[in-house]
């Protein structure tokens, strides 16, 4: 940023580059409050991050952790504090109407839409959070969450400023535990879902276009599938093939694709009928292309309202597996996992079970408000 | 209805007085005269269905208890030290000739079966037949392979033909007679599963059957005129067993009131119920003890020095302040102090990490490429220990790994879910490393199973563990009805045990009950939970109100 | 009519089938069977175990196994429990009606909390009571069920007896379908009770759902107060409530009521969770015990169960739409 040539560009704008050295500070300048402060917030969280772990961002520098988790978080810390100094830069450059030269494509409305909705933001926001959180969490944990100590004089302790949400009965401490869990819990909704819509698009994209036998094959598995006890493949699938995370995420994705494949299939039969599919087969472009090119693209906007809400849906599940014992190796934190181990004593250890309850709330409404959003941001027939 | 119960309960004090004494052993402070102590109802809250009252078919340890001690009588019993005692039977004798031995009770002749009919020599001997011929059905068919026959002599005296062993009035203190005049017509192929066991039972114990709602409740009403000579009629009017899963769920219902007596408080929440002012815990021994197993099919179990290792790497005496909150004592022995044999003289290996350090160098097992992790000849000391859902054994599992850890062993803890456990360290290949599990026998212990070289392999034969020596002492202890001339051989036997290691024993366990502290009188141990229920009684003051609210 | 409804029950014979063929292998995939409840046994030998399988069949091949069952399920014998050893068809009539209950008093709530709520919101639209209640549902929908239940057990059902001057009508049990001396209570005491044992786990398993109704009613009242009948009938002067309740409502009740259908599978599966936690003997309390003891007759019968209701939650959600749209006739 002391590049002459480069900071020159920035004073076409109302203020002077300097404005860019405060994230967010451009923003506030153009009364986009909500942006501004956000980035602000932001980066004054990294920044105190940065100086309050000092020592063990030194650590990992040093090669002294040498964990692949620190890295994680050592690489988080420094593009996400780039990254919000890049956004402020972009602001002075965009000048002060905003992005108005960009090109106005579908998504740049959705965008705009979505970012009209302010519950969609805080959502969005508190998600980023979230993540930032999750990622720097061997910064931001006071202790190691699996690390068992002496156990009888550490277990069970109440909230305090040692312990902000307490121990658990082994006497591990519940806030580092929540942290490093939400990665897990995240990654097992993110990537279950990935599979399920994956999968999901393709049979009822393939259903809905090809129609007639691979319709009604197709479908009918989906109806078995949907009707089936998913409680009952849970079961068995994870004691057949032992428990571990990767079997879990795999059985979640592979169980809740039916009901994306019945989206996608709807949507497609309709689509099959307009002009533009006719033109392409006309042009004589092959199934597959038509299918990837034009079909696809055109029913992503359900798909991934659905995936969002979905995302939501399977922390829900793993959370309810665990509780069966059947989810995820005990060794793991998920906040299932956490939750389960308060159980037993919920009525005097509350906080062991509570606090990973409410980031499980926390994750699902913030998730739901980004699916509400985008359904409203790429659905102009359901905007509310 | 209500004056002729008060009636038959003051008769029963006529006779029932003079030992009351005893009877109210808990109750020193706060002395309440035994005509008022009749009446309420208490309630049990359990974690699991007692599947069945059918003798025939039941195998589960609350269905055993409620059978023995609720609807059923069995013929002998246990008393505190011990000792068999008369019960339903009056007196027996045997008699001995070499290769054959009888046996023969008299009965007593007061007791009937609910719906009137007395209960006679041909009620056993027609259970004892059907047990015969159900022959593998009967899930304890074991107990019984050393009884040939059994012949009636008149209607209150009945004789056994055996094989001389010891202990073999033992399995008369678990099995009920089941009525003849009920079940007599019932065809073999059905007896399991008559609606007897679920729906109509008929007994002639302390309590009378009234309900059963599967997955909820059963409900005993109080049988008034239950022998003197038995017990005679238990305090309650009703014992109502309430089936609840999540021990959370129990643990709110005895704090507010809806349950008397919780079985299996969780060890996390003995000092909830403990601090609260209308509610007590009892702690009780119980005949479990839990353990690790190796494999001694591994290489990295296959070494006596190794599993000693491994034991003294663990520190059990804080392993059982970790998970059971002290509920437990450190264990050493496949028989358990109550057990008559048990050798009290040996020591638990002591938690000694360098110890363990040292064995493992020696042994070949050392640390060369420092990832924290021992190897030899390119296997990693790591293994995968295994356990059923269970929060206490889960626990189990995360302690071990992190002592362990400290000594350079691996420990990668798995849970499994319980039918899966079952099959994957009873299954031929027995693909697993280790695994933890609590095991509580019967009063006769038969440890070949466990310990003896078999060929066939048997089920119970996961340690992989073989000793001649071991096998011939549990060979001769299976024949010596002498206790004297038997107990060296167990003593040596438990020495041979501590030393090679085959399992590492944990902890024997205590269990600890909560009690409404209106319910008075509730004793509780090694034999069981039930062993009371006929003195069980209610502060007249407490009881629960008809139709009124709930009474905190 | 009747004949959509016959093709349709016929067309859900091959699925049930498909849907059980699927949960027989699955389950003899998975490892350990019935026998295997006895393997943990201490007093149970190995003889015992050997004999068991081959009195249940348990060492035929697959595919004998897999026809045997067919064959008697076809004919509509459910066979016996080999866990509780008794006939099935008395179990699930224990079971179902439990599960009945639960289910349908969730169903009655979610509905009329739902679209209490979602009415309220559309005629306030974009009102502080608006967004309030938006984030409420919001934050009750995305709660976990069972941690729901062990919460409102930790308050309604514990902390309420510790705290002196609760308001007694809102201690509730905390398991349970009824209390112990229900026997000796008269018929209101009984209704009163059963009510009150129904409370807490009716709410843990509706409430999330009512908060989704609620959404939906929201926007499809929102869609049709725009349309020109309703301004049509202000313009009238028809008084405002009226409009609401007579007019709006029954169009936008349109595409609730098919909801309706499509809520039956999913409470089912979410009173799994809430019928353990609250001991509540139905159903879902059932499916767990036999799919964990591998008491394959019993996991086949509650599958069965479970697909038929939802099969017929998917007929009554069509069923249902033509009532309420009578521009939708089904041939």
């Amino acid at each position: 940023m002391s590049d002459e040539t480069g900071a020159s560009e920035y004073r076409s704008g109302r203020e002077g580059w300097w404005a860019a050295l405060l994230p967010g500070l451009p923003y506030l300048l153009r009364r986009r409050w909500i942006a501004g402060f956000g980035i602000l917030a932001m980066a004054a969280f990294l920044a105190a991050v940065l100086v309050l772990g000092r020592e063990r961002v030194f650590a990992t520098l040093a090669g002294g952790g040498g964990d692949i988790d620190d890295w994680v978080a050592f690489a988080t810390l420094t593009l996400g504090l780039g990254s919000l100094w890049g956004l402020s830069f972009a602001a002075l450059r965009s000048g002060p109407g905003g992005d108005r030269s960009a090109a106005w494509s579908q998504w740049s409305t959705a965008a705009r839409e979505f970012t009209k909705n302010r519950l969609a933001v805080v959502g969005l926001g508190a998600l980023v959070v979230l993540t930032a959180v999750t990622l720097l969490a061997p910064y931001l944990a006071p202790y190691d969450p699996v690390h068992i100590g002496d156990v009888v004089g550490t277990r069970n302790l109440r909230p305090s400023l040692d312990h902000l949400m307490g121990t658990d009965k082994l006497g591990r401490d519940v806030f580092s535990r929540v942290l490093y869990g939400a990665r897990i819990s995240l990654a097992i909704g993110f990537t279950a879902i990935a599979i399920a819509i994956t999968l999901g698009t393709a049979v009822g994209a393939a259903a809905g276009y090809f129609g007639g036998v691979v319709d009604a094959i197709l479908m009918r598995i989906v109806d078995v599938l949907i009707a089936f006890p998913r409680l009952v493949l849970l079961i068995v699938v994870v004691s057949l093939l032992g428990h571990s995370v990767n079997i879990v995420i795999i059985v979640l994705g592979l169980t809740l694709w039916p009901s994306t494949a019945r989206i996608v299939r709807g949507e497609v039969l309709s689509l099959r009928e307009r002009e533009f599919i006719q033109a392409a087969r006309a042009l004589g472009f092959g199934d597959r292309r038509i299918i990837a090119r034009h079909v696809i693209p055109n029913v992503m906007a359900p798909v991934i309202v659905g995936a969002t809400l979905g995302i939501g849906n399977v922390i829900l599940i793993e959370s309810g597996l665990s509780f069966l014992g059947l989810g995820v190796p005990i060794d793991v934190p998920t906040w299932g996992r956490i939750l389960d181990d308060g159980r037993a004593a919920l009525l005097s250890t509350w906080w062991v079970t509570t606090f990973p309850g409410l980031a499980i709330v926390y994750t699902v409404v913030a998730i739901n408000l980004i699916g509400d959003g985008l359904r409203d941001a790429l659905d102009p027939r359901l905007r509310m | 209805m209500r004056r002729a119960l008060k009636l038959v309960a003051l008769v029963a004090c006529v006779t029932a007085c003079i030992d009351a004494g005893d009877r109210s052993r808990e109750n020193d402070d706060a002395p309440v005269p035994e005509e008022l102590r009749f009446g309420g109802t208490a309630v049990v809250g359990f974690l699991a269905e007692a599947s069945s009252m059918n003798e025939f078919a039941s195998n589960d340890i609350n269905s055993d208890e409620l059978q023995s001690y609720v609807l059923f009588t069995t013929l002998v019993r246990y008393d505190e030290d011990l000792q068999l005692v008369p019960y339903l039977a009056e007196s027996w004798e045997t008699t001995s000739d070499g290769e054959q031995r009888t046996l023969t009770f008299h009965l007593r002749h007061a007791v009937k079966w609910h719906d009137g009919a007395p209960t006679t020599a041909y009620d056993v001997a027609f259970t004892f037949d059907r047990i015969k011929a159900l022959g593998r059905l009967f899930p304890r068919a074991a107990s019984f392979s050393n009884y040939d026959s059994a012949v009636v002599q008149d209607s209150f005296t009945v004789t056994f033909f055996l094989k001389p062993h010891p202990g073999f009035l033992d399995p008369w203190s678990f099995t009920s007679p089941m009525p003849q005049h009920i079940l007599g017509d019932v065809p073999l192929a059905e007896l399991q599963q008559d609606p007897f066991g679920s729906v109509s039972p008929v007994g002639n114990g302390p309590f009378r059957f009234v309900e059963h709602r599967p997955g909820d409740r059963w409900v005993f009403e109080a049988t008034t005129d239950f022998p003197e000579a038995l017990g005679g009629r238990p305090y309650v009017d009703r014992l109502v067993y309430r089936i609840i899963p999540e021990p959370t769920t129990m643990l709110a219902e005895l704090m507010s009131g809806e349950l008397d007596v919780y079985l299996g408080v969780a060890p996390s929440q003995v000092e909830q119920v403990e601090s609260s002012p209308t509610a007590r815990v009892l702690r009780y021994e119980t005949r479990i003890y839990a353990f690790i197993n190796w494999n001694a099919r591994r290489p990295l179990f296959a070494d006596p020095a190794v599993r000693r290792a491994l034991t003294l790497g663990i520190d059990r005496e804080r392993l059982v302040e970790a998970v059971r909150y002290g509920m437990g004592e450190v264990a050493y022995s496949p028989l358990p102090p109550y057990h008559w044999a048990h050798n009290s003289q040996l020591q638990p290996l002591p938690y000694d990490p360098d110890s363990a350090r040292a064995l493992l160098d020696a042994a070949g097992w050392v640390d060369s490429d420092g990832d924290g992790v021992r190897e030899r000849d390119g296997d990693r000391a790591s293994f995968e220990l295994i356990t059923n859902s269970n929060p206490v054994r889960e626990d189990v599992l995360e302690i071990v790994a992190s002592d362990l850890a400290t000594v350079g062993v691996e420990v990668i803890p798995r849970v499994l879910e319980a039918q899966t456990l079952g099959a994957t360290i009873t299954g031929s290949d027995r693909d697993f490393d280790a695994f933890v599990l609590g095991w509580g026998p019967q009063f006769e212990q038969n440890d070949r199973r466990i310990f003896g070289c078999a060929t066939p392999e048997g089920l119970f034969h996961w340690a992989g563990y073989c000793n001649p020596r071991v096998d011939e002492l549990l060979d001769r202890v299976a024949s010596l009805e002498d206790r004297a001339q038997a107990l060296p051989l167990w003593f040596e036997y438990q020495e041979i045990i501590q030393r090679d290691q085959p399992y590492t024993f944990l902890y024997y366990e205590t269990r600890a009950i909560g009690i409404k502290n209106r319910l008075r009188a509730v004793e509780m141990d090694v034999r069981g939970t039930l062993i009371n229920v006929n003195d069980w009684w209610i502060e007249p003051g407490s009881r629960r109100q008809i139709a009124a609210s709930r009474s905190p | 009519m009747t004949s959509y409804l016959l093709r349709r029950l016929l067309y859900a014979v091959p699925l049930l089938w498909g849907i059980l063929t699927l949960v027989f292998f699955i389950m003899h995939a998975a490892p350990g069977d019935p026998s295997a409840m006895y393997l943990l046994n201490p007093n149970v030998s190995q003889e015992v175990v050997e004999q068991i399988r081959s009195n249940w069949g348990l060492d035929e091949p697959l595919a004998v196994q897999y026809w045997s069952w067919l064959v008697n399920f076809a004919s509509g014998d459910f066979g016996l429990s080999l866990a509780q050893q008794r006939p099935i068809s008395a179990i699930l009539a224990d079971r179902i009606p439990n599960t009945l209950l639960l289910s349908g008093t969730a169903l009655v709530l979610i509905f009329l909390i739902g679209i209490a709520l979602g009415v309220i919101q559309a005629v306030r639209q974009y009102s502080t009571l608006d967004n309030v209640l938006t984030f409420g549902a919001l934050l009750i929908y995305s709660m976990p069920t069972f941690w729901l239940g062990l919460m409102l057990i930790l308050i309604f059902a514990h902390l309420s007896y510790q705290i002196d001057g609760w308001p007694e009508l809102l201690r509730f049990p905390a398991s349970g379908t009824t209390s112990i001396q229900y026997d000796m209570l008269g018929f209101f005491g009984k209704l009163g009770d059963r009510i009150h044992h129904l409370i807490l786990p009716a709410f843990a398993l509706g409430v999330g759902s009512a908060a989704s109704v609620a959404r939906y009613t929201r926007s499809s009242m929102l869609e049709v107060i725009r349309q020109d009948y309703i301004r049509t009938a202000r313009a009238k002067g028809v008084p405002g409530h009226r409009v609401i309740m007579k007019h709006a409502l029954r169009n936008a009740m349109l595409p609730i009521i098919t909801l309706l259908g499509l809520y039956l599978p999913f409470l089912l599966s979410g009173s799994v969770l809430v019928e353990y936690v609250f001991a509540w003997p139905g159903m879902g309390d059932t499916i767990i015990k036999a799919i964990l003891q591998r008491d394959y007759p019993l996991v086949m019968a509650t599958s069965f169960v479970f697909a038929v209701m939802v099969v017929i939650g998917n007929l009554l959600a069509d069923v249902l739409y033509a009532v309420v749209d009578p521009r939708i006739r089904y041939e």
